[in-house]
């Protein structure tokens, strides 16, 4: 067990000496279960904090999650969040451009960003003496981000380049991360480019830039947690040096785009793909939000059907009947939404394999599930995989930063993480079948079949 | 300076030399006429105008970057900056069972999970040069049955626990790999001595795994970055070093036989030629016994020498190795060098220069080629060691038009700290900067587990690890500015992906174009 924290483990609330500041309870499941400990609190200008000390590294994940993404954006304004990704790294009143790298780069530690439709994550994880400072530079961009014609003319440049090199330079990638999202998602909100319009970015002026920074990038839109080697009291005090000051942003009620279910039959395309180097299928399927009942029994189900070696897929596709190099089924893959989502499947054909016939394997195996439900013991597997999975996903700092934010931003609190594999031993196998006869059919699915070949 | 303007130049300084002479010789002996002056050369004026404007923007690129190397040195420190934690570094404990099988236990009890490697010298570079993929297929092979558990048992033994186990060659090392909850610790440590000492190697999964290694052959060709990393360690370590190897073609994967796999099996596989690593939520009084109970019977086997390559010898000329990648949407540049190995006199020095040029934003190369020219989303360098010394690597993907100015701009930028020196500041600056990186790395004891086998495989100092910093720190300016013009005072091997048609003559500015396919082999 990782460094619980007494009050914690006692399971009872207490109110800490800073203003507003509740702890809450942590690990109140059995305590030989494994938990981290959690404290919580939210600054007046609506700023929400979380804590989590752990002193088995000398090291501190500073992660803050802005409940702005590509959905947020508007038509003919698209690839503002994007865009934020790479400008926030770039100057703010007191840290001039190209400093924030060059502070980060210089503690020894990691710096990034990541760009989804519903939240866009900015972090760091250095050693933990630098924790002041990764506050004072994540304060600083949230208060005052330089945003002018001539840095955003270079960083444009330089996400042009990205999207060449990520989305037109790499096998499969232009028609994962542009072709199916159009055809799986049906609100303009999820189904266009988290790159967006390179067009648009070309044509938008600085001032359209600053308002939506000033809209979105704001203590009240923002969750904030520290993972690692601190003491929680001299954290809080220094949360609230650097962010209180910060003034609130707009009320902003942000909600998820409204997705239509597919109901007019299969879609089928299939792309031709110079670089491809192996023929690969995606299939996708429309399902609930995360955390939903039936989205947690398809989230199960993925895991019985793919996880591990003897999971049905790869069991009968790879080792017994040799039709695929690999097989993958994930929910919120390949881009993961917390609205509506897709429950997307992966199947890499063997040397030789059709993709017609690989396809086929798979819808008679996802009829055998809907026909006749999946045994005691591959329940009991894929159960035993979500709790090491869990274990795991607290086991470093930087990986449990990134969930206590997604559980704080979308999940209802952070506090929610400890013992959450639970949820899922309420699931039973007449729910499994059921959820895969509701789902998983052939006329909610859309399938991109991508061969090599095409134009070079 | 690019090798085009050296030409340009010293086809100007000629010209001028020449000029000269006859304007010399004209006073004395020529009577001066208006007509005998010869007449401008229109070719040699546009090189030499090419050149001077070539070294005008190079100078003021320069000059930019420094004054925003002396901004950023400039900048007051971030607040509240405290004495950093101490990093430990755990001290595993050793023993050997009577076999000689050495049993490596790495303790740490923060969370309820044990990491376990049985990690055998039989690395791709064990393989015989014409049977390239053989340790790969060996080792593949070892998870799809054993005399007691078929594959599918083997699995559905490893998925009932929610832990999973791995199969993998890197160059050096083949590695068993068992990742559990710690009380199925027994059942890790058992299953990995099965697949090991009494494995099947059933025909039926022969085909299976050959696949997957053409696959993986095809991905790695598809990629610009893979095509770059093989042709690097080709140019490098050369065709006859097993780290130089070509591509393995489909005939040579499908040619592998079982018989081959057994008998590369039997030479390889055995506890003087093995450690096994236990990290984890254990103590090393039971992993010890866990060890002996399950890998006590495997039998000894004889020492296997290391295979060496011959070495490479450096070229004499600036090459410029061009894979045609005609569906490429940019071309990708890269510089590769030789370099010290790890453990090798200037194998900190190289390290240090790899975190000033490429180490991330703030790297030499990224503030130049991304932040102020935005050529590129990213620019990076890396060291890779092996037994027959390292390779340095430094580059990144920019537009097919672009390539030109990024290849000369990368260049200057490898240059600049052998011609230059690095300042006492940024030195600093770099040192801490590794010594911070330190404490990132050891985060968990699958990392500390991998430098300690690294430690072993590579016979570093048992120390290597907890010198470490103090040895980055020790490192000088001087140091630093001989070992940058040991990298690139001379000449380099670039290699470039993209489409050759429209890269060819760009790239010709910077030395010998020499055009592959993307098998890497040569085309006219």
């Amino acid at each position: 067990m990782r460094n619980l924290a007494p009050l914690a483990l006692a399971g009872i609330f207490m109110v800490s000496g800073v203003s507003g500041i509740t702890a809450l309870p942590t690990a109140a499941s059995a305590a030989a279960d494994v938990a981290i400990p959690i404290e919580k609190f939210e600054l007046p200008n609506g700023l929400r904090v979380i804590l989590s000390e752990d002193h088995s590294a000398p090291i501190v994940s500073v992660y803050i999650t802005y409940r702005v993404g590509s959905a947020q954006e508007v038509e003919g304004r698209t690839g503002f969040a994007h865009l934020f990704e790479h400008m926030m790294f770039n100057g703010s009143k007191g840290v001039p451009e190209g400093a924030f790298g060059y502070y980060v780069d210089n503690t020894g530690g990691a710096l990034n960003g990541n760009t989804e439709p519903d939240r866009t994550n900015y972090f760091e994880t250095v050693p933990s003496n630098f924790l002041e400072g990764m506050l004072f530079l994540e304060a600083a961009r949230m208060d005052s981000l330089i945003l002018t014609e001539e840095s955003l003319g270079n960083e444009k440049d330089v996400v042009k380049e990205e999207v060449r090199q990520q989305q037109e330079n790499q096998p499969f990638a232009k028609t994962i991360l542009l072709d199916w999202p159009a055809a799986a998602f049906s609100s303009w909100e999820y189904s266009h480019s988290i790159y967006g319009s390179m067009e648009d970015l070309s044509n938008a002026p600085a001032q359209a830039f600053i308002d939506f920074f000033d809209r979105y990038y704001t203590p009240n839109n923002a969750v904030l947690v520290l993972c690692g080697d601190f003491e929680s009291a001299k954290a809080k005090a220094l949360v609230e040096q650097y962010f209180g000051p910060l003034a609130r942003g707009p009320e902003l009620t942000p909600g998820f785009p409204e997705e239509t279910e597919q109901t007019g039959g299969p879609v089928y395309k299939e792309v031709q793909d110079p670089l491809a180097p192996v023929p690969l299928s995606l299939i996708s399927f429309d399902v609930p939000p995360p955390r939903e009942k039936d989205r947690d029994a398809l989230e199960l189900l993925a895991t019985i059907l793919t996880d591990g070696a003897s999971a049905r897929l790869p069991k009968r596709l790879v080792d017994d009947e040799k039709l695929a190099a690999a097989v993958m089924m994930n929910a919120g893959f390949p881009i993961p939404t917390y609205g509506q989502g897709q429950l997307a499947t992966l199947l890499v054909a063997s040397n030789d394999t059709k993709l017609a016939d690989l396809r086929a394997a798979y819808w008679d195996e996802l009829e055998k599930v809907k026909k006749k439900g999946i045994s005691a013991a591959e329940l009991k597997r894929a159960k035993a995989k979500i709790y090491k999975d869990y274990v795991d996903g607290l086991s470093k700092t930087q990986y449990k930063a990134s969930q206590l934010a997604t559980y704080e931003t979308f999940y209802g609190g952070a506090e929610k993480i400890n013992g959450d594999y639970k949820r899922f031993n309420k699931i039973t196998a007449g729910d499994l079948k059921r959820v895969a006869n509701t789902y998983l059919t052939q006329d909610r699915s859309v399938t991109f079949d991508i061969v090599p070949g095409g134009a070079k | 300076m690019t090798s085009k303007n050296r030409r340009a130049h010293s086809f100007a300084m000629r010209l001028g030399a020449s000029l000269g002479a006859c304007i010399l010789a004209s006073s004395f002996a020529c009577k001066p006429k208006e007509e005998a002056a010869p007449p401008p050369d229109p070719v040699a004026e546009a090189a030499a105008k090419e050149a001077a404007e070539k070294d005008a923007v190079a100078k003021e690129r320069a000059d930019k970057a420094a004054k925003k190397r002396a901004e950023l040195a400039a900048l007051p420190p971030l607040p509240g900056i405290t004495a950093p934690s101490p990093v430990v570094f755990p001290t595993p404990t050793v023993t050997t069972l009577d076999n000689g099988l050495e049993v490596i236990v790495l303790e740490d009890h923060e969370m309820p999970v044990v990491d376990i490697s049985l990690v055998v010298k039989a690395g791709k570079i064990y393989a015989p040069a014409d049977q390239s993929k053989l340790a790969e297929l060996t080792i593949g092979l070892l998870g799809e049955g054993t005399a007691k558990h078929s594959k599918a048992d083997l699995d559905k033994l490893v998925d009932a626990t929610g832990g999973t186990k791995s199969e993998r060659a890197d160059d050096e090392i083949a590695v068993l790999g068992a990742d559990m909850l710690s009380r199925d610790l027994d059942l890790g440590v058992k299953l990995l001595a099965e697949m090991a000492m009494t494995p099947t190697f059933p025909e039926e999964s022969m085909k299976k795994i050959k696949d997957l290694l053409i696959q993986e052959v095809a991905s790695q060709k598809s990629s610009p970055f893979g095509l770059a990393l093989q042709m690097g360690e080709r140019v490098i370590y050369g065709e006859k070093s097993p780290y130089g190897r070509p591509f393995a073609t489909d005939e040579e994967i499908n040619g592998l036989t079982r018989e081959q796999v057994v008998a590369f099996h039997a030479r390889h596989y055995h506890p003087g030629n093995a450690l096994l690593v236990i990290s984890g939520d254990v103590k090393p009084d039971k992993a010890a016994a866990l060890a002996k109970k399950h890998f006590g019977k495997w039998k000894a086997g004889e020492a296997i020498p290391q295979p060496r390559g011959e070495k490479q010898l450096a070229s004499d000329k600036t090459v410029v190795h061009l894979i045609d990648r005609k569906a490429s949407a940019q071309a990708t540049i890269a510089v590769v060098t030789g370099a010290a190995a790890m453990g090798e006199p200037g194998y900190l020095d190289a390290k240090i220069l790899q975190a000033a040029l490429g180490g991330g934003l703030s790297g030499r190369l990224n503030q130049v080629l991304r932040e102020q020219l935005g050529l590129t989303y990213g620019v990076g360098a890396f060291h890779s060691s092996s037994f027959d010394g390292a390779m340095f690597f430094a580059g990144g993907s920019t537009k097919t038009k672009s390539a030109g100015e990024f290849t000369e701009a990368l260049l200057d930028l490898l240059k600049e700290p052998a011609k230059d020196g690095m300042p006492a500041d940024e030195l600093g600056r770099i040192q801490s900067k590794l010594s911070g990186q330190f404490a990132l790395e050891v985060e968990g004891v699958g990392v500390i587990a991998g430098k300690t086998i690294t430690q072993r495989i590579f016979g570093l100092p048992a120390d290597f690890w907890e010198r470490y910093r103090t040895d980055i720190e020790s490192a000088t300016p001087e140091q630093i500015k001989a070992t940058s013009g040991a990298l690139w005072g001379g000449p380099v091997h670039i290699i470039a992906i993209g489409k050759a048609s429209k890269l060819k003559d760009v790239l010709g500015n910077y030395g010998e174009v020499r055009v592959y396919d993307q098998d890497l082999k040569p085309q006219g």
